[in-house]
């Protein structure tokens, strides 16, 4: 039988049980927007994340008097360090005047000499910026001739590492109650919209329908609802998203392939919850 | 030899408000068959029929269908088996939101059809229920005469090798249950075997085939 069919069948399905129907619509939307809110609060904290872990570099102080060839040498060793993404040189009164304008002008008037070190500044890529594997890098930089020390701001990579972890299972742990939850509200919401047509059940078991019929009919309906309330939680959080905006929050909306990921979702999640809510009925 | 196509043995039905319904009826209905099963209301008639579609089980007893007994646990031959039959039900039990083509095209969609094959099937009965002007609507749109019509053009859209309808004449005048029981002998004129209940017993009056009348869930005749 043909897809087209099917839809026409879901569709009109759908609408034949107004009532249930719409109730069982907005209960739904109601719990994907919760999810499409938990995503986009998700995915702006991973990207403030990233933000963040981008900073995350090991300054590399060098011994004074260093001659510029050994100096070369040592920024071609640095950067064969399995994880070392680039090195920028900072020298030492690059390094004051960063410091100046951090502190502020005055507070550093009355020194004659210069004290700060020059020193590399080396960019590691993504995959290496926790705290494990800065410490390793740092170590190594440590042996090399020319480096009088270190420092990969150790208390910040720990409560970032820390925090990221913290997040993770938080996060984790409410995407499956919200998965979950989100399918047996969708099976119960079918079923009782299900139990309203249970007379056009029993016709068409009369009429010889196989259980693959039936299986098909619950199948689209699901699909249909799990996709039209995912697309119309997706539209309400786009709102709100452009409200925060308006009130100046600084939030970014989800990318569009996370967007129709979640339609995806939705017309995935309905499918399971159609099938899942026919059980005995289909007897 | 007889090609016996319905088949009831010893059987009995008691429902669990311990109505009797049926007591050990034994009957053979043979393939091609016209024959009308009468009786007051609550005589056991919609019963009967309820087990013949295999919407109840009987409480003890056996009722087989062209060799298969209806207590087949195997849900993919009880469809098959009730694909064969075609049935008129008392309340008609049409799809209200559907217009009457879509009801009539139903079945033949749970069949797997093609759509053209149900396009020219759906308009050829339409036709000669003279319903086909008024496909578009809704069954609550038309009159109660054509709402008899329409389930009973349902009941045979699909070529079922049995008919059984409850109360096919219901609300019906002379005239009309006249014309009805025309366009079933036409049907059985095919091969379709066809068994019909009824409480109006003047409606059978002049009929010519086998009656069997029902009384307090017993077979009189």
């Amino acid at each position: 039988m043909s897809l087209v069919f099917w839809l026409k069948e879901s569709f009109a399905g759908f609408f034949r049980e107004k009532g249930s129907a719409f109730i069982s619509f907005f209960v739904n939307t109601f719990f994907f927007l919760i999810f499409a809110i938990f995503l986009l609060v998700t995915y702006n904290l991973y990207t403030f994340t990233q933000k963040v872990k981008q900073k995350m570099e090991i300054d590399v102080y060098l011994v004074e008097g260093l001659t510029e060839k050994e100096n070369e040498e040592l920024k071609s060793k640095i950067i064969k360090i399995e994880g070392v993404e680039g090195t920028i040189f900072r020298t030492k009164e690059k390094a004051l005047k960063e410091l100046k304008n951090y502190l502020g002008k005055d507070i550093l008037e009355g020194l004659e000499s210069n004290p700060l070190p020059s020193s590399w500044v080396v960019k590691l890529k993504p995959a290496y910026q926790n705290l494990e594997k800065m410490q390793k890098i740092s170590s190594q930089i440590a042996k090399l001739k020319g480096v009088e020390e270190t420092d990969y701001g150790k208390f910040w990579v720990e409560k970032i590492d820390r925090l990221l972890e913290i997040f993770l299972w938080i996060n984790l742990i409410l995407g499956i109650l919200i998965v979950t939850g989100s399918l047996f509200l969708m099976i119960h919401t079918l079923r009782t919209i299900r139990q309203s047509k249970a007379e056009e059940v029993m016709l068409l078991n009369l009429l010889g329908a196989e259980r693959s019929f039936l299986r098909k009919i619950f199948l689209f309906e699901g699909i249909m609802q799990g996709g039209v309330c995912a697309f119309f939680s997706l539209l309400i959080l786009y709102i709100l998203h452009r409200f925060f905006i308006y009130f100046g929050f600084e939030l970014d909306f989800l990318p569009l392939s996370l967007s129709i990921a979640f339609i995806f979702f939705g017309f995935l999640l309905g499918g399971v919850a159609g099938l899942l809510s026919g059980g005995k009925k289909l007897n | 030899m007889k090609d016996i196509i319905i088949k009831a043995q010893g059987v009995t039905k008691i429902y669990e408000s311990f109505k009797i319904a049926l007591k050990n009826i034994d009957l053979e209905i043979e393939k091609g068959e016209f024959l009308f099963l009468v009786g007051s209301n609550g005589a056991g008639k919609t019963t009967s029929l309820k087990l013949l579609w295999m919407e109840e089980e009987p409480s003890s007893g056996m009722v087989f269908i062209d060799g298969c007994s209806t207590l087949e646990k195997d849900k993919k031959r009880v469809s098959d088996l009730r694909r064969k039959l075609g049935l008129v039900f008392e309340d008609l039990k049409l799809m209200r939101k559907k217009t009457l083509e879509d009801n009539l095209a139903f079945p033949l969609r749970v069949l797997g059809k093609n759509e053209k094959y149900i396009k020219s099937k759906v308009a050829e009965l339409l036709g000669t229920f003279n319903l086909y002007s008024k496909r578009r609507l809704l069954p609550e749109e038309i009159s109660a005469g054509e709402r008899k019509k329409l389930a009973i053009a349902r009941a045979v859209i699909n070529e079922p090798l049995i008919i059984l309808g409850d109360e096919p004449f219901g609300g019906l005048d002379e005239n009309y249950s006249s014309e009805i029981i025309d366009f079933f002998k036409q049907v059985n004129f095919k091969g379709t075997t066809v068994f019909l209940a009824t409480h109006r017993t003047n409606l059978v009056r002049n009929f010519k085939g086998r009656i069997i009348q029902l009384e307090n869930g017993e077979i009189r005749r």
